[in-house]
């Protein structure tokens, strides 16, 4: 058993024989996952992505949980919704350990981890998904209707004041 | 014995503070300088490991428990309509306060416009 680190895969160039051969329903099961598509060709970088997003979306898996899947490309990241990077010095730290062989002690704490990270897959992500949506939609809402709430009543107030001092 | 002991400690005793500028280490410290290591670097990666744990345990009370209760529960909607509710009174408050005679907005109001209209 490994520590959860990025396991990273470099194409250069946009075979799906190639990817199917290291892409899998355990993908980002264990560990997160980087993949290097920088010198592959601009056009093929974009249907490089779609084809890993499609695969996930298909198959009602997530590519962010229980670990993240990133890109390394140069494409622009609001044409997806997986997380691209331009350069492997952004990605986040907290991963970016060294692998080392794990002690009993350590490999008892990475089995436990092993079922909650199963129990993280088998959740619906198209359900959390439109549900974290929905909620962070509603609570924008609620914040700027408290922010004009809050205005009005400042206001009266002053008003009140004023005319009390006359 | 013990006097050798003694002197030993006495030599420890007068190197403390200057071992990083003696090339010579003695072996002693150099092992125990090799377990501090070791111990240190197991540490960090039981650590790394108990804050992914910590991390997964989050996620999964996340998307089982805290989303499916949001979603069967929902108060946004009420809470909304709430505030809408409070803020028209608020703005009816608002106008009547204004309107009146000698109100401080009227007050302004004209303060502004003879300032910029009145005879001179």
């Amino acid at each position: 058993m490994n520590l959860p680190v990025y396991k990273h895969h470099k194409f250069t160039a946009f075979s799906t024989d190639e990817l199917e051969q290291v892409i899998s329903e355990d993908f980002n099961l264990r560990s997160p996952v980087v993949i290097d598509i920088l010198e592959m060709p601009l056009e093929d970088q974009k249907e490089f992505i779609i084809y890993v997003e499609n695969y996930f979306t298909k198959r009602n898996e997530s590519f962010l949980f229980p670990y993240p899947i990133y890109f390394l490309s140069q494409i622009n990241s609001s044409q997806t919704k997986i997380p691209i990077l331009k350069e492997k010095k952004d990605l986040p730290r907290f991963f970016n350990k060294k692998e080392s062989r794990m002690n009993v002690k350590e490999s008892g704490l990475a089995d436990k981890n092993k079922l909650i990270q199963l129990e993280i897959k088998n959740s619906d992500p198209n359900f959390y998904q439109q549900e974290i949506k929905n909620f962070g939609e509603t609570h924008r809402t609620i914040y700027q209707q408290e922010k004009e709430r809050v205005f009005y009543r400042k206001l009266l107030s002053q008003l009140f004041k004023g005319h009390q001092n006359g | 014995m013990d006097n050798k002991k003694n002197i030993k400690n006495n030599i420890d005793d007068d190197l403390k503070g200057f071992e990083e500028f003696i090339e010579s280490i003695p072996t002693e410290t150099k092992s125990q300088h090799g377990i501090q290591k070791k111990n240190e670097t197991n540490f960090e990666n039981f650590t790394f490991l108990s804050h992914d744990g910590t991390r997964l345990e989050k996620l999964k009370i996340l998307f089982n428990d805290k989303l499916p209760f949001c979603s069967k529960f929902d108060q946004s909607k009420k809470l909304i309509t709430d505030q809408l509710e409070e803020i028209s009174i608020l703005k009816d408050r608002l106008y009547s306060v204004a309107e009146r005679e000698g109100s401080p907005y009227k007050r302004s109001i004209s303060e502004i416009f003879n300032s910029y209209y009145e005879k001179k």
